[in-house]
């Protein structure tokens, strides 16, 4: 899912590598995954995964659900909890004369502090094939050399005193973070500094970054989530939309030390940024601190950000990414979205918590699932992004199930499309975010970052704190009015990724044109069309068998 | 921090944590892979899965719904010696998640069909996870390797064709040993009242019956004597280097240095293996070590990813000669205080989230055996000398102690497509991965 944080291709790196430890069943694993939050997708890390694909499970009724129906002795939920505003701390808002917006989330207790600055420039910001992973590659460098501190420097600087300094890019923004001890506080509001206001961007230092980058994009050949994603948007937003564009290594490889300087030049100003330090501050002293590290960081006006438009694409069509070693196939389907700010927003993510966004309480993991066994795992979602982006579907399901999946699935959006949620579906998904919101905000840097996301989608720190009881307001016409705008059965974008030879011919029996793709073939579709090489099943349309 | 335990063997670890209003509660049994046998590998992770199938109260995967609906989080997770079920609520429905785990503690219904469902789920898991996923195979057939002996050899996702044979009467008998009050730590952390939670707890747990005491004899693992090594040939664009050595559980004394080691290797940019093979020799994109510690033995893990291309023999070299530094050299003094304040910092941050806090309690208790480790980690950490540091890479870091396995990309399919003319011709597939681990 995108969001405004929208991960870095390195930090899937990051991710990859860190499978290792995973993998291992290393006992020692100190950050749970936590998947909640409007908007959030939920197929993996479901308890119970998925379940049956061995078709042996049965219809709702088998024997084993037998047992319990009609029973007056099971065990019920309480009354869900009443929604509430937040009681966020006091948040102490003031801009810098150079135009710095700084907010301060001071919570006691814990002695730590982070530092959170959000740079309101990133993949949007570059140019189509001209500058294509400037953002994140401009980003990365900047630990790589700033003021008069070498890469080691910088390096020893955090690590001496066990803090965290981080800086990546995603379509939207740019974010730099630095945590750390209370007591060396300082030491990140140095370096920050440093790193915003005079990186030096040694081009010795590039090499690493390269390597990083084109490692994190030949991974996403092993990953058939990561695959059928980038499919996805290609397909749906298309070549003229950066969502739909692909990095490639040659956009890597072309990058020059040049661009790098041009893109922190024009962007990274602190009137297009934001500062939001979190935890054991005491307002009054970081305030002078900010002043003094920051205060001399230099505004200009920034260049504006080309206007882009979804494309309207009437009707289903599809790509097939043939990946024959595979035993599941991933499948992924939507259409245009609807952006965070939109004042259908809180409607439309309670409709997709009744369709997709809840795991096992959803008519998609309950209808595909748990009643025809034809997934392991589906789940759905709008995203909160700043641009109307994609509502999408994904499941994974066994290859020779894939379109039966995709049928019932699609049966589900048109039926809640068509009746709405129920009365007590909403009232479950207000339980929800009543319990929820909370706790996920349970630090005050998760404060701090999300008020930073809203204030980046131009929502206000208001939307943090009412956040639930803007989700309960969502009544059983608004729903219905939601599902009705915005689900669209008849329009989509779908992308499956597995055996082709198992799947297409059931694609083809459904009447869905479709592209037949290799794994290895370039994602994007004009990539594909440039190819010297026609594929084998000649560059678009139906493969013949 | 209290702790007590119920007349029916139940320990119960309380920590109450009024930062911000939310509540863990958390279910760790003392059961892992390890409890498996050659003929049953997998059962264990399975029987996470079961847990979430219906019990007497409670339909199936209406766990996870019933908490949904007041706003809770549900979850689990196996390893090697611990299955573990949390779920995060607010405060208020501390005293509900409560019920909803005593009652699956005893009171779990398994019918044939859902032991043969949930069978298919977890075989699938464990093609995504492993079978499908090189990095998996590689640590799968390195377990396999490392041990010869001790269950440790298998990894929590099991083997398949164990998988099939298990039958719902194995399901029940594992059920009725392992999942029992006296076999289990119950783990509290939030925004709650420790007379509440007391109150809950004697509730819900205190009338459920104690089970036999569960006999804890593993197979020896004999000495190794010899270094072992394996290569993986497989099509992936991201090839891995993985070396391990074997070290004492998670409770010896010299854990603590070894940790302090761990961090001096891969801590940040600047550790040590980052600065040598990511950014001097710039052979890897990725580099580190750390100390993977488990109830009866560890291991001591290095590794290293790269891009295809390069030189693998040089990478294993540079591996393998920053860890014999670690053997020649002592730590300089800086660089030792360094890794304790990284040590101290990581520990501070991990107690920013109840579920976090509970997790650490549950694992120091399972684990090392005595959840008041967690409390003194630091503590430990601080008395690490650079002789102590010196002295286990010595003992337990030499080449005879070592297993290493490679993963080679396999020509030509992960090569990285620098050019859109690389569009692949529709050739052969590539050959299924080779099935490894399990093989013993």
């Amino acid at each position: 899912m995108r969001s405004w944080a929208s991960v870095s291709v390195r930090a899937r790196l990051a991710w990859g590598a860190g499978i290792v430890f995973l993998a291992g069943g290393c006992g020692h694993v100190t950050e749970p995954p936590k998947t909640t939050g409007p908007g959030a997708a939920a197929t993996a890390g479901a308890p119970a995964a998925p379940a049956s694909a061995s078709g042996r499970t049965s219809e709702k009724g088998g024997p084993d659900v037998a047992y319990w129906r009609g029973r007056t002795d099971l065990i019920k939920a309480p009354p869900p909890p009443t929604p509430e505003a937040l009681p966020l701390p006091p948040i102490e808002r003031s801009k810098l004369p150079n135009g710095l917006d700084v907010m301060l989330v001071p919570r006691q207790g814990l002695p730590i502090v982070s530092f959170t600055v959000v740079i309101k420039a990133g993949g949007y910001d570059e140019v189509k094939d001209q500058t294509q992973g400037v953002a994140d590659f401009t980003a990365a460098m900047l630990r790589h050399g700033a003021g008069r501190r070498s890469a080691e420097q910088i390096s020893e600087a955090i690590d001496a005193v066990g803090g965290a300094l981080d800086a990546s890019a995603g379509s939207e923004s740019t974010t730099l973070t630095c945590s750390a001890l209370a007591e060396h506080a300082d030491t990140c509001l140095s370096l920050l500094g440093d790193l915003l206001l005079r990186p030096t961007f040694p081009a010795a230092e590039m090499a690493e970054i390269r390597d990083q980058l084109l490692a994190a994009l030949g991974g996403r050949e092993d990953d058939p989530h990561q695959l059928a994603a980038e499919h996805f948007d290609n397909l749906l937003f298309g070549e003229g939309h950066p969502d739909g564009w692909v990095l490639m290594p040659e956009h890597v490889n072309r990058i020059t030390r040049e661009q790098l300087v041009a893109f922190w030049k024009a962007y990274y100003r602190p009137n297009n940024a934001m500062l939001a330090v979190a935890g054991a501050v005491d307002p009054a002293a970081m305030k002078g601190r900010i002043t003094r590290a920051l205060g001399s960081w230099s505004g200009a006006p920034v260049p504006g950000r080309a206007a882009f438009q979804v494309p309207e694409v009437r009707g289903v069509r599809a790509i097939l990414v043939d990946k024959p070693e595979l035993s599941q196939a991933t499948l992924m389907f939507g259409h245009p979205g609807l952006r965070h700010a939109d004042p259908d927003w809180y409607a439309a993510t309670v409709v997709n918590y009744v369709l997709g966004g809840s795991d096992f309480s959803s008519r998609l993991m309950t209808e595909v699932r748990s009643k025809r066994g034809l997934t392991y795992g589906i789940g759905s979602s709008f995203g909160a992004t700043l641009y109307p982006g994609a509502f999408r579907v994904s499941a994974s399901t066994r290859n020779e199930t894939a379109d039966d999946a995709l049928k019932v699935a699609v049966d589900e959006i048109r039926k809640l499309k068509t009746f709405g949620p129920t009365a007590e579906e909403l009232a479950k998904a207000r339980g929800y975010y009543a319990g929820s919101t909370p706790f996920t905000l349970e630090s005050p840097s998760e404060v701090a970052r999300a008020i930073l996301g809203a204030e980046l989608h131009g929502l206000g720190i208001d939307y943090v704190k009412r956040l639930a009881l803007n989700l309960a307001a969502v009544d059983l016409t608004s729903a219905a009015a939601a599902a009705h705008r915005w689900l669209d059965p008849d329009d989509l974008a779908i992308v499956v990724v597995g055996r082709a030879a198992v799947v297409a011919p059931q694609l083809r029996k459904a009447g869905i044109p479709f592209e037949q793709v290799s794994s290895h073939a370039p994602i994007s579709s004009a990539a594909r069309r440039a190819a010297p090489r026609p594929l084998p099943s000649g560059p678009g349309g139906v493969r013949p068998d | 921090m209290r702790s007590w335990e119920l007349p029916n063997g139940l320990r119960v670890l309380f920590v109450a944590n009024h930062q911000a209003p939310v509540a863990t509660v958390q279910v760790f049994y003392h059961v892992g892979s390890k409890d498996e046998h050659v003929g049953n590998r997998g059962v264990a992770h399975m029987f996470e899965h079961l847990m979430f199938k219906g019990s007497e109260h409670v339909p199936p995967e209406e766990h996870a719904r019933l908490l949904k609906e007041v706003g809770g989080l549900t979850n689990a997770f196996t390893t090697e010696d611990v299955t573990a079920y949390h779920q995060t609520v607010p405060p208020s429905y501390v005293d509900f998640a409560i019920r909803l785990e005593a009652e699956r503690m005893r009171n779990l219904r398994l019918f044939p069909a859902t032991v043969d469902s949930e069978r298919k789920v977890v075989e699938e898991e464990k093609r995504l996870r492993i079978d499908n996923n090189p990095i998996g195979q590689a640590i799968e057939r390195f377990r396999a390797l490392a041990y010869t002996k001790h269950p440790y050899q298998w990894t929590a996702a099991g083997v398949i064709a164990d998988l099939e044979k298990v039958t719902p009467a194995d399901c029940k008998a594992f059920y009725d040993l392992h999942y029992r009050p006296n076999n289990a730590t119950l783990i509290v952390v939030g925004d709650v009242e420790e007379q509440a939670v007391r109150r809950s707890i004697e509730t819900h747990f205190g009338p459920l019956e104690r089970g036999p005491a569960v006999a804890r004899t593993y197979p020896e693992e004999p000495p190794q004597t010899a270094m072992r090594e394996a290569t993986l040939t497989l099509p992936v664009a991201l090839p891995v280097l993985v070396g391990g050595y074997h070290i004492p559980g998670a409770a010896h004394a010299d854990i603590p240095a070894l940790q302090v080691l761990a961090t001096i290797l891969s801590a940040g940019e600047s550790s040590r293996m980052h600065r040598r093979l990511v950014r001097k020799e710039q052979l890897a994109v990725a580099a580190g070590g750390f100390a993977e510690a488990m109830e009866q033995s560890g291991l001591f893990l290095v590794y290293a990813a790269h891009l295809p291309g390069r030189d693998q023999e040089k990478i294993r070299r540079t591996l393998l000669d920053e860890v014999a530094k670690a053997r020649t050299a002592a730590v300089a003094a800086p660089e030792l205080a360094k890794a304790r304040n990284q040590l101290t910092a990581a520990y501070v941050f991990g107690l920013g989230s109840v579920d976090g806090v509970a997790r650490e309690l549950g694992l120091s208790e399972l684990v090392e055996g005595d959840w008041h480790r967690f409390l003194d980690d630091a503590e430990r950490y601080d008395k690490v000398t650079a002789a102590d540091v010196k002295r286990v890479a010595t003992k337990y870091l030499i080449d005879s102690n070592l297993t290493f396995v490679t993963l080679k990309p396999q020509a030509p399919a992960a090569a990285p497509a620098p050019a859109p003319a690389e569009t692949a011709p529709a050739g052969p597939p590539p050959p299924p991965a080779p099935k490894a681990g399990g093989a013993s």
